[in-house]
């Protein structure tokens, strides 16, 4: 019995240690490259701040991975919340969306954090300090309408 | 005894009086989810026709689901801004065509309210026929 414990053990810690071999590839990107929000919105400093720190590594080119983040399984449960947050929305490609895109997208944004569905409770267990307050909740939707109803004025 | 005969009259009537309310509550309850049926939108008749069917059970005010009609309320659709309008436009087109609108929970009780891909292109007609006017 005590035998098949072991063997059960090492088993674990082989396959663990087997999954370290398959990572996905990092989301290293650049960011602030030309078509990124920051280089083609309107946008101040303190509201970049907010969405850099509580959206960025799911909605952007680049992630900042905490050091866990370089172990399998988590790297590959991670990688799999970047993909499909990008795929929802990627500041880094803002320059290339539609204006009726720019404009929905930011309505949905406002609509996002004020009903608490972004940032998501998994993301905020481990980065706390991604967490929006009333405050702040209230900076980047009174930011999404002002530049909403600029893309909408704005004649190209 | 007498006492009695008078204790059931006056708990009798106090029932009676309970079921007019309860009657009337009722009829007001109806009435507040007729209010759809009156919900006057500048929609064309064949769209508001398929929103009736399949998107006004939860979104609008009567609807109790507070998620649901948070994120979008026919009712309040005239409140909107141009920008909201044009978002929520955009978003329902894609909602219906990727098929997560309505969605499969709700489908599993009235399957005969899933859109079918003549609706959605009705739909999705409309939504950018309004969205190029809107910004304008």
């Amino acid at each position: 019995m005590k035998k098949t414990i072991r063997l059960v053990f090492y088993f674990l810690v082989l396959g663990f240690i087997i999954l370290q071999f398959f990572q996905p590839d990092k989301n290293l990107g650049d960011i602030n490259l030309r078509d990124d929000l920051f280089q083609v919105a309107t946008i101040d400093d303190s509201v970049k701040t907010l969405l850099e720190n509580s959206c960025y590594d799911c909605h952007s080119n680049h992630t900042k991975y905490p050091w866990y983040s370089y172990i399998s399984p988590v790297s590959l449960f991670l990688n799999n919340h970047i993909v499909e947050g990008k795929a929802e929305l990627n500041f880094s490609d803002w320059g290339t969306y539609s204006k009726i895109d720019k404009i929905s997208h930011l309505d949905d944004i406002c609509d996002a954090v004020s009903e608490g569905e972004m940032p998501p409770g998994s993301y905020l267990i481990l980065h706390k300090d991604a967490s929006l307050s009333e405050k702040n909740i209230k900076k980047i939707c009174d930011w999404a309408e002002t530049e909403g109803t600029r893309l909408l004025k704005d004649e190209e | 005894m007498k006492r009695l005969v008078s204790g059931v009259l006056t708990l009798g009537i106090i029932a009676l009086l309970g079921a007019f309310t309860f009657n009337f509550n009722s009829k007001e309850l109806n009435t507040t989810a007729n209010t759809q049926d009156e919900l006057n939108l500048g929609f064309p008749d064949d769209v508001k026709k398929i929103l009736k069917t399949s998107c006004f059970d939860c979104h609008t005010s009567a609807s109790k689901n507070i998620k649901s009609k948070g994120a979008l309320n026919f009712n309040k659709w005239d409140d909107y801004k141009t920008t909201k309008k044009i978002g929520k436009l955009n978003d329902l087109c894609e909602l219906v065509q990727d098929g997560d609108m309505p969605t499969s929970k709700y489908l599993k009780n009235y399957p005969d309210k899933k859109l079918n891909e003549e609706q959605v292109k009705i739909i999705c007609d409309w939504t950018k026929k309004e969205i190029s006017s809107l910004m304008e």
